[in-house]
């Protein structure tokens, strides 16, 4: 299929989901914030189920497609675990994520995620641009 | 449990796996295709756009409810 129609349909699909979450609990379909509240132990049986559904969605893509969906990762590990550190610690200091502050956020046109996107965007657009530069 | 909770832990269930599905099909698991959008300098890749269009327009969708 072609690739911007599997964006499309994807993009549909985290849409939904972030409705579904939003009419069935009145919950922001927030990844960073439910990942974080599950590690430090105050999280209800909600979140766990939205991460155990989480991590089950590729398993089903397989299931349906035959193959796992596509990941590649050219990045050395030092790297990837201070781009990792770096991302944990500004989605916290941002109060949310690309789903959270990107998918809820943007369609309900809050103005702080419609910074922190813009920001996010901006930052990593300019990030990839520097490390292209340097390497 | 009551039949509530039990609902809304089976929605949550429910919504992550779609979400994890829109993931996998749209790309944006690969951190490759997360870069090639991220890369306007360079080789773009803009077909990540349509999955943040879309998923604004369901969101708009549920507002309207």
């Amino acid at each position: 299929m072609n690739g911007y129609l599997l964006s499309l349909s994807g993009g549909m699909l985290i849409g939904l989901s972030a409705a579904i979450l939003m009419v069935a609990n009145g919950r922001v379909a927030g990844i960073s914030g439910i990942a974080g509240r599950l590690l430090q132990g105050r999280q209800s049986g909600v979140g766990a189920a939205f991460v155990i559904g989480l991590l089950l969605g590729p398993i089903v893509y397989r299931a349906l497609s035959g193959s796992w969906p596509a990941v590649t990762i050219e990045t050395s590990t030092p790297l990837l675990v201070v781009a990792g550190l770096l991302v944990g610690f500004g989605s916290r200091m941002g109060s949310g994520c690309t789903s959270g502050h990107g998918v809820v956020g943007l369609a309900r046109l809050s103005p702080r995620s419609i910074a922190a996107v813009v920001t996010f965007l901006a930052t990593a657009v300019l990030t990839v641009w520097l490390m292209g530069a340097l390497t | 449990m009551s039949n509530l909770s039990a609902w809304r832990i089976f929605a949550a269930l429910v919504s992550g796996l779609v979400f994890g599905l829109g993931l996998s099909l749209s790309g944006m698991l690969d951190p490759a295709r997360v870069r090639g959008f991220l890369d306007i300098a360079g080789a773009w890749d803009p077909s990540l756009a349509f999955v943040l269009g879309e998923r604004w327009r369901w969101r708009r969708w549920v507002i309207s409810l």
